[in-house]
């Protein structure tokens, strides 16, 4: 069986930062990247299955990027996996969740891929809506925030538990190929070794374009895109109260905020 | 290659260059003659994602600080104003160019500001930069004496609280305002009037008699009198501030002081022996590690029933060997690392403790330099990355175990390595090729450090 493992590199922002001049998104230059938290832990669940059951299970990292998305795919071979897949091209540029989806799609059609583990959402503009989306353009079954697997290679089901409000947990059978998208703490991922980073740089990374995908330019890109960003922008301060003066002073306000919270007079 | 050289800082310098990491080339910055380092500065520059990386980095030399405020971009003269390792003179520069308010305010925050520089920045008419300077410790008398005249209550707190103010300008304070949170502030300050202080102590007020008990230059008879006071607050901070010798307060009816009360090492044994079978186990708990609780009475503190009791006991330093013993096999992981970390271990007491597989036991384990070196290679060993961690912070752990940690996959753990003294230049010169910076940029510290010790 085939394990598709999409990942990104977010963008972190500085301290301080400013909007780019279109309004649309946050400037480059108070950008750092690195690897999505929750695809850190989708690729560490990849893993524990090839571990568990060998050769009998394959995982593919894929990122839908430029080339610094190739940092995130070095990673994640670090652990483990044998070669990555990135797509990327001038058109993809401005892609929302559905386009990407689109073009994550195509890959596990050409991979032929039994189950695609997607992170929950991701860090930066938090659609939470890639995976969900995946699922819809292959019309297969889909779990959200999964915090628990079980999954036997050959099983035409899988067993995944989700956790719910108020604690609740959920047990859910559903039948593959599926798309599932992985909460945090469903593992505890692993530190790369040093032998595996050296390793990981010469580990295959196939490149692809939409084309080679069989996609068009309408289907990538903001053309292909259901959604725009419009404008970004930090709203003025809300109703907090920043408590000042000497120690003894901020703890009385304290006291009286506490109090005025619980309805005491 | 080895380093302890001036060949060798040589090779190390080219082989910096070669690799072209903006890290590396940071690292070594500060032990590099001044006509070389424009051609490392070129590496630094690179990209401007590293420039501004280092403004605001805690870590960076203060040659590359130095370096850094002579360029233009905004971005990295704010990150410099509001690094902690920014010195007073590149502070200076970035208020003598600047016109820019918010930068004003981190140097008027900053520690390293001095009070020439304080004085300088009073220029500008801003609320929020003259309170900054009224909290900074280093601005003098005279420039706080200066804003008095115009200072807002916020200021005027802040002066109160500012050891550079003396006897005269508190007294000012004092009678400039009723306010009892400023009158709190100077009744606490070491340099707060006699008379003032007295009024205090004598106040209604709970809050002013409580800043005043922490006030260093209480009489005796003042003290004895805050010791008296009805309100338990009071007591504890009067109490905070007693000597070690003749303390004499039994049936201490708040927890709070007797908590304090037991922390004191002048208790005699009638007040320790009360304290010991506190109901509240937050008492219990610093008599089992006070130094001065006899030994009988650490023998029943070993079973009590709260574990961090028993735990208090593990960390007292005069524990007798034979309860030391004891402990070490409580069923309780907490109490047994509590052994571990001692100083003072016996073999066999290692030896007990080691059939554990609690983290927290073979962590102390780890650290202690008494810890045999085939267990600390058992240890080394560890799947738990702090586990290991502690291997590497122990000073005694030889080099033929920390040179199987230079492969450890957590990061931290192979920048601790750079600072360990067994570690030599061949083991660094490895670390120079390691994936993360930080461990580069330790290793690079650590190779120039050993270059300029005597082989």
């Amino acid at each position: 069986m085939k394990i598709l493992v999409p990942i990104k590199q977010v963008g972190v922002l500085d301290e301080d930062f400013e909007i780019r001049d279109d309004g649309r998104d946050v400037d480059l230059d108070y950008l750092d990247f690195e690897l999505n938290e929750w695809d850190d832990y989708s690729w560490e669940e990849a893993l524990r299955l090839q571990e568990e059951f060998g050769d009998a299970v394959e995982i593919v990292p894929l990122a839908v990027g430029p080339e610094e998305a190739e940092e995130g795919l070095r990673k994640c071979l670090a652990k483990g996996g044998e070669r990555g897949i990135r797509v990327w091209d001038d058109a993809m540029q401005g892609s929302d969740p559905m386009a990407v989806a689109r073009v994550i799609a195509k890959v596990a059609e050409r991979e032929q891929a039994d189950m695609v583990f997607a992170g929950a959402l991701a860090s930066d503009h938090g659609f939470a809506q890639t995976g969900v989306s995946v699922a819809a353009q292959l019309g297969w079954s889909q779990v959200a925030v999964v915090s628990k697997l079980d999954y036997q290679p050959g099983d035409n089901s899988v067993k995944v538990n989700r956790e719910l409000e108020g604690g609740l947990e959920e047990v859910l059978s559903v039948q593959t190929p599926a798309v599932l998208t992985i909460q945090l703490g469903i593992n505890e991922p692993r530190y790369a070794s040093l032998r595996g980073i050296k390793q990981a740089k010469a580990k295959p990374v196939e490149e692809l374009s939409h084309g080679d995908l069989g996609l068009s330019d309408e289907d990538v890109g903001e053309a292909g895109s259901a959604s725009r960003v419009r404008r970004m922008y930090l709203p003025e301060k809300g109703q907090a109260e920043l408590i000042e003066g000497t120690p003894a002073e901020q703890a009385e306000r304290l006291v009286e905020i506490i109090n005025e919270l619980k309805g005491v007079a | 290659m080895t380093v302890a050289s001036e060949n060798g800082f040589s090779q190390l310098a080219e082989r910096i260059l070669a690799s072209g990491d903006a890290y590396q080339a940071a690292a070594l910055h500060p032990w590099l003659p001044m006509s070389e380092r424009l051609v490392f500065e070129q590496i630094i520059f690179s990209h401007r994602r590293y420039p501004r990386l280092f403004a605001q980095a805690s870590f960076s030399p203060v040659s590359l600080i130095e370096r850094l405020v002579q360029e233009s971009d905004g971005l990295i003269l704010d990150k410099l104003a509001k690094n902690s390792a920014t010195p007073t003179a590149v502070l200076r520069q970035l208020a003598e160019h600047s016109q820019n308010q918010s930068r004003f305010l981190s140097i008027a925050k900053h520690a390293n500001a001095d009070s020439v520089l304080l004085a300088s920045l009073d220029a500008h008419d801003s609320a929020a930069l003259h309170e900054a300077i009224c909290n900074n410790p280093n601005t003098g008398l005279a420039q706080l004496s200066l804003l008095l005249a115009t200072a807002s209550s916020g200021e005027r707190k802040a002066m109160a609280r500012n050891p550079q103010a003396n006897s005269g300008l508190l007294l000012a304070l004092w009678q400039s305002s009723d306010d009892v949170y400023l009158q709190a502030e100077i009744a606490a300050h070491s340099e707060c009037p006699p008379e003032l202080l007295a009024l205090a102590i004598s106040n209604d007020q709970v809050l002013l008699r409580r800043k005043a008990a922490a006030n260093p230059g209480l009489s005796k008879v003042q003290l004895a009198q805050l010791l008296g006071d009805c309100e338990a607050q009071v007591r504890t901070a009067a109490l905070r501030h007693l000597g070690a010798k003749n303390i004499q307060l039994i049936n201490e009816p708040a927890r709070r002081v007797r908590r304090e009360l037991a922390r004191k090492t002048g208790l005699d044994k009638q007040l320790i022996e009360s304290l010991s079978i506190d109901e509240d186990n937050w008492v219990r708990r610093w008599v089992a590690r006070n130094p001065v609780t006899p030994e009988a009475i650490l023998r029943v503190l070993a079973k009590d029933g709260e574990v961090e009791v028993r735990r208090g006991v593990a960390r007292n330093a005069l524990l007798p060997e034979n309860l030391c013993r004891e402990l070490a096999t409580d069923p309780d992981s907490w109490v047994r690392a509590g052994i571990a970390i001692r100083p003072d271990l016996g073999v066999d007491t290692i030896r007990q403790l080691s059939c554990h597989d609690s983290i927290d036991v073979l962590a102390g384990l780890g650290r202690n330099p008494l810890t045999p070196v085939k267990l600390l290679m058992q240890i080394a060993r560890h799947s738990d990355r702090d586990v290991r961690r502690a291997v590497i912070l122990n000073p005694q752990t030889p080099l033929s175990i920390l040179q199987i940690l230079l492969e450890d996959p957590y990061p931290l753990n192979r920048a601790q390595l750079c600072r360990h003294a067994a570690v030599g230049s061949t083991q660094l010169l490895q670390l120079l090729e390691d994936p993360e910076p930080q461990v580069r940029f330790s290793a690079v510290q650590a190779l120039a450090e050993l270059s300029q010790s005597p082989e």
